[in-house]
């Protein structure tokens, strides 16, 4: 998976390393730090995920909990950053994974409150329309959609999360890729 | 297609999008809330039980005695946690707000009783638990100072927890999600010196 620079709160490996086994030995003040220097990656994987702003914001609470309850897993040899998207990315797929069934009654919805949540950016321009796109990519296609070409994930590492083939996994790209094109083309 | 082809303007597009997007509201508190809950450790006494010399008990095992009667209160205890989900419920029942946003004027009567039922119920537990900690202090020169350094850690985050949750919801008092999250929170304290008593 590809590092991306972070924003003002960027911490560099070292910091965030030390910031890690500080709060694996219970001080939640670094972790606090960990938190405000990710938490707009991990807020931005989550509502690209699922497109929705209420679930966007819980499945983040929920990864940071994760990772806190799993620092001691957390070895430093990768960027904490890395290793927090990580865990984040596996909340995201196992809670939409358990809540499926139900969210197939509900996906031809349209979420207004993600979409004014992406309108409220300062920079609205061509992004926030690729955004809304993504955001009306029929689910699965849409969730490898952003492992891959927004987040960096190989095939492989996006079959083991959603536990999919990596074939399987190819063609929900092409596809996903398909329909945006034809509706930023439509867009037009 | 593949990767190399995607179509240039999703990938010129790609390229602008935001990496990061901050979340409209606070997330931070409620992370902070449960893993202050998640940080609580259950002393291993089995781990530090040693042989004691023919005829005399060691000090846990004297401890052990001595604390059945936290079991006793936390027993309790338990009962008037039950009685402050008992609370949680009927708050859960006000009203919601109109979709006109006009308040009906007995809302503020019912958040009155509501709140001050809380209020009662918490007293009640205070004073099972002021009693509790009392019996925990009485044994506290029997203890390995391990113990009690963990024990007194642990009562330490469950009280920082609960007076963040209690400051907050005495700023909004028909919240229910406070409500729930306080009583959780009471509930915690009790399981944690119900484990206690029975170790």
């Amino acid at each position: 998976m590809q590092a991306f620079a972070t924003g003002s709160m960027a911490l560099n490996r070292a910091e965030a390393a030390e910031l890690a086994t500080r709060a694996a030995s219970g001080d939640t003040t670094a972790f606090e730090a960990l938190y405000s220097a990710n938490v707009g990656r991990i807020y931005a994987l989550c509502l690209r995920m699922t497109s929705n702003v209420a679930e966007a914001e819980e499945l983040t609470q929920e990864a940071f909990i994760r990772a806190w309850q799993k620092l001691d897993t957390f070895r430093g040899t990768a960027n904490f950053s890395t290793w927090m998207h990580r865990v984040a990315a596996n909340v995201v797929l196992s809670r939409r994974r358990k809540y499926a069934r139900e969210r197939e009654r509900t996906v031809h919805q349209e979420d207004l409150s993600y979409h004014a949540s992406v309108g409220d950016r300062t920079n609205r321009s061509a992004t926030v329309d690729l955004d809304e796109a993504i955001a009306k990519l029929p689910e699965r296609a849409r969730e490898v959609f952003v492992l891959y070409d927004i987040e960096g994930y190989q095939h492989q590492e996006i079959a083991d999360l959603m536990g999919i083939a990596p074939g399987t996994c190819k063609a929900q790209l092409h596809r996903a890729r398909q329909l945006l094109q034809e509706a930023l083309n439509h867009d037009a | 297609m593949t990767h190399d082809e995607l179509n240039d303007e999703i990938k010129n597009r790609l390229d602008e999008l935001p990496r990061e997007i901050q979340p409209e509201r606070n997330l931070w508190s409620d992370i902070e809330t449960a893993i202050a809950d998640s940080k609580i450790m259950r002393p291993d006494f089995k781990s530090e039980r040693v042989t004691p010399p023919a005829g005399k008990a060691t000090v846990i095992e004297r401890a052990a005695v001595n604390w059945q009667r936290v079991g006793v209160i936390a027993a309790a205890a338990m009962l008037l946690v039950a009685f402050s989900s008992g609370i949680t419920a009927y708050l859960v029942r006000v009203p919601a707000v109109p979709a006109d946003g006009i308040v009906e004027p007995q809302r503020t009567e019912f958040e009155t009783v509501a709140w001050e039922g809380f209020l009662a119920a918490e007293r009640s537990y205070q004073s099972v638990t002021d009693e509790l900690l009392a019996e925990l202090d009485a044994q506290r020169e029997e203890l390995l100072p391990e113990t009690v350094e963990i024990v007194e850690e642990n009562l330490r985050l469950i009280d920082d927890a609960i007076t963040r949750a209690r400051e907050a919801l005495e700023l909004d008092p028909a919240n229910t999600r406070l409500v729930n999250k306080l009583t959780g929170m009471y509930r915690t304290k009790v399981e944690f010196l119900e484990g206690m008593s029975r170790l």
